[in-house]
């Protein structure tokens, strides 16, 4: 299993074109891959979970599980603290 | 009839109305047998993959023709039409024998009803749910989602709101113009009508109901109005302002990419006002040279908390890399005691427009100034970034601004953090620093003069107030000299001035600014390419 902890970087929070990119990204990956924000964890494969899911500026946590969940995690961490998409 | 609501897409058009049946879909069935369940799900998976290969289809489309922020949008809807927990919530229904056209219906009006309950923009994306699961839906029907291939004429389209995947299936050159009940400028109806190159209004509210039946409509996206059943002398006036638009804008369109020069040779650079770095990449497309005047205020207003250093630093870089090497200059936050700062006692004001505003309220408050000065420092790292300080009324001010913005860089560098060069300029508004030019230019790389403050200080006239028209416009003598007055001082020490008022953009008032002896122009990104016509005619 990985995590990472990030802050989310795009103006609009995830929603919208962002979303569509991180989960786009996230189905590249074999790992089952979720996101937790406060008491919450949600598919990050789903685009209708991820909508909403969060602000520019708030914390979540990526985490993965599955052989390649190192390089998930570090991609989506990457992918979605990224202020331009 | 008349309805009134937003133009959101300018331009204006007469013609016959189409009112697409934008109904969602019923479905036909309920319920399925037990026997039915594994040959449904296969169904339904067939169905997803139909209309997502559908929407990237027409994304693909928009994105190969240059229209990127649309394609988005699409990508976005491919995204819903495959989405797993969809496709399980789906599944989970048509287990228990519910018809799969009426399950993703359900499961689809459960997101829509959450997305609907956050905000307003959270509100849009509920629309956008509905009309995937709807075609969805449609498709494992076998109906067309979309009532538009009966459209056979160029028509304006009045709708309730249109979502992308109908102006996505209207075929090229049909839709004359948009009016819709809903929607505001950010709306896909407007970036798309904008797009289009058509004229929208939007938002007239329920008066749309009443105009269903018209025959015809005349639109006219500048003001933001449509009438319904116009009689033939209003036809006959929208058909001359349409050719007259159609004319002048192809008139214009050459002018956007041209570097304004006046028939003398004299290299005028004409870039744009911007409020935000999202307005940047329109601007470059109407042909900004660069930003004279980025408003700072934006990141501070209707908001609980300041912003910080980093949200600064990420605006501020994203308009300097999208300019690239062009000049871009940031306004130091300019906020008058009529509007609310969080976390700031400003105490009431009998005149805010003379009380603590601009470098004032700045120098007096480091905790405000001082980071914004570290974002603007770090940002000037990744593009060409010049700063300027707002109402300035004397050489002190500049100076301290210039002391406290070098101790602010030191500090950046005893932490090792990058910054990069950085000019600083004064804003002339008020009319103490146009009559001290000459000292202010000393201490300064550049001048821009905002002309709609300076109107408003040299002539005592309220920029609101409606009686006082005749008194707030720069075309006035004691304003042009003090315009004159700057420029002389400007042009003797050798630096650049520019306007960033509103007189910038007005083609009655370049030619005096030119010959004033301003060397820069700049205003709403729109107003560009006339701008340069009206500099390379004289």
């Amino acid at each position: 299993m990985a995590e990472i902890e990030t802050t989310v970087g795009p103006e609009e929070g995830i929603h919208g074109r962002p979303a569509a990119r991180f989960v786009q990204t996230a189905k590249g990956f074999s790992s089952q891959v979720v996101i937790l924000k406060g008491d919450r964890e949600v598919n990050a494969k789903s685009v209708l979970k991820i909508t909403g899911l969060a602000r520019k500026g708030e914390r979540i946590t990526i985490r993965a599980e599955g052989e390649d969940a190192e390089q998930a995690v570090e991609a989506l961490a990457e992918l979605i603290s990224a202020d331009e998409h | 009839m008349k309805l009134t609501g937003i133009g959101a897409s300018e331009g204006v058009a007469v013609g016959p109305s189409f009112v697409p049946d934008t109904d969602r879909p019923e479905p036909e069935r309920d319920r399925i047998t037990e026997d039915e369940v594994e040959a449904e799900l296969a169904r339904f998976r067939k169905a997803t993959e139909a209309v997502a290969a559908s929407l990237a289809e027409t994304g693909a489309g928009l994105r190969s023709s240059g229209h990127e922020e649309e394609a988005g949008i699409f990508d976005f809807h491919v995204e819903m039409a495959e989405d797993p927990e969809l496709a399980s919530s789906v599944e989970e229904r048509v287990r228990k024998l519910h018809s799969p056209e009426a399950a993703v219906l359900v499961a689809g009006e459960e997101y829509a009803t959450q997305f609907a309950e956050m905000d307003e923009y959270m509100a849009a994306r509920a629309d956008d749910v509905r009309d995937v699961t709807g075609q969805i839906s449609a498709e494992l029907m076998g109906r067309s989602n979309s009532s538009f291939a009966a459209m056979q004429t160029p028509s304006i389209v009045l709708a309730r709101t249109l979502a992308p995947s109908d102006t996505a299936r209207i075929k090229a050159g049909l839709a004359l113009g948009f009016v819709t009940a809903e929607g505001s400028r950010t709306s896909h109806v407007s970036i798309m009508a904008r797009s289009m190159g058509i004229p929208a209004v939007v938002g007239v509210g329920e008066a749309l109901e009443g105009a269903l039946d018209a025959k015809r409509v005349a639109i006219d996206g500048n003001e933001g109005t449509a009438i319904t059943d116009p009689d033939e002398e209003t036809v006959a006036r929208f058909q001359r302002m349409s050719a007259a638009l159609a004319e002048e804008r192809a008139a214009l369109d050459e002018y956007r990419h041209v570097e304004a020069r006046t028939s003398e040779g004299r290299r005028i650079e004409v870039a744009a006002n911007l409020g935000s770095a999202s307005e940047a990449e329109d601007a470059l497309g109407w042909g900004a040279e660069g930003v004279g005047l980025f408003r700072t205020e934006f990141l501070f207003m209707e908001r609980e908390e300041l912003p910080s250093e980093d949200e600064q630093y990420d605006a501020y870089s994203a308009v300097a890399r999208a300019f690239g090497e062009k000049p871009v200059i940031i306004r130091t936050l300019d906020v008058g005691g009529d509007k609310d700062l969080p976390g700031v006692d400003q105490a009431h004001e009998e005149n805010p427009f003379l009380g603590w505003r601009g470098i004032r309220m700045s120098l007096d408050t480091p905790d405000l100034f001082q980071p914004q000065l570290r974002a603007i420092l770090r940002a000037a790292a990744d593009g060409n970034i010049k700063v300027m300080f707002p109402m300035v009324a004397d050489v002190g001010e500049l100076k301290d601004a210039r002391m406290m913005l070098q101790e602010t860089r030191a500090e950046l560098e005893a932490e090792g953090v990058r910054t990069g060069a950085l000019e600083t300029g004064v804003m002339i508004e008020t009319p103490a620093a146009a009559l001290c030019a000459a000292e202010l230019a000393r201490e300064s790389a550049f001048f821009s003069i905002g002309t709609n403050d300076l109107v408003q200080y040299t002539l005592a006239a309220d920029r609101g107030d409606e009686r006082l028209r005749r008194l707030q416009s720069a075309d006035h003598p004691a304003v042009l000299a003090l315009i004159r007055q700057t420029c002389e001082a400007a042009n003797a020490a050798g630096i650049p001035v520019g306007v960033c008022g509103e007189a910038a953009g007005e083609p009655d008032m370049i030619p005096r600014l030119l010959t004033l002896g301003v060397t820069e122009l700049s205003m709403s990104p729109p107003s560009i390419p006339r701008a340069k016509k009206v500099v390379s005619e004289l």
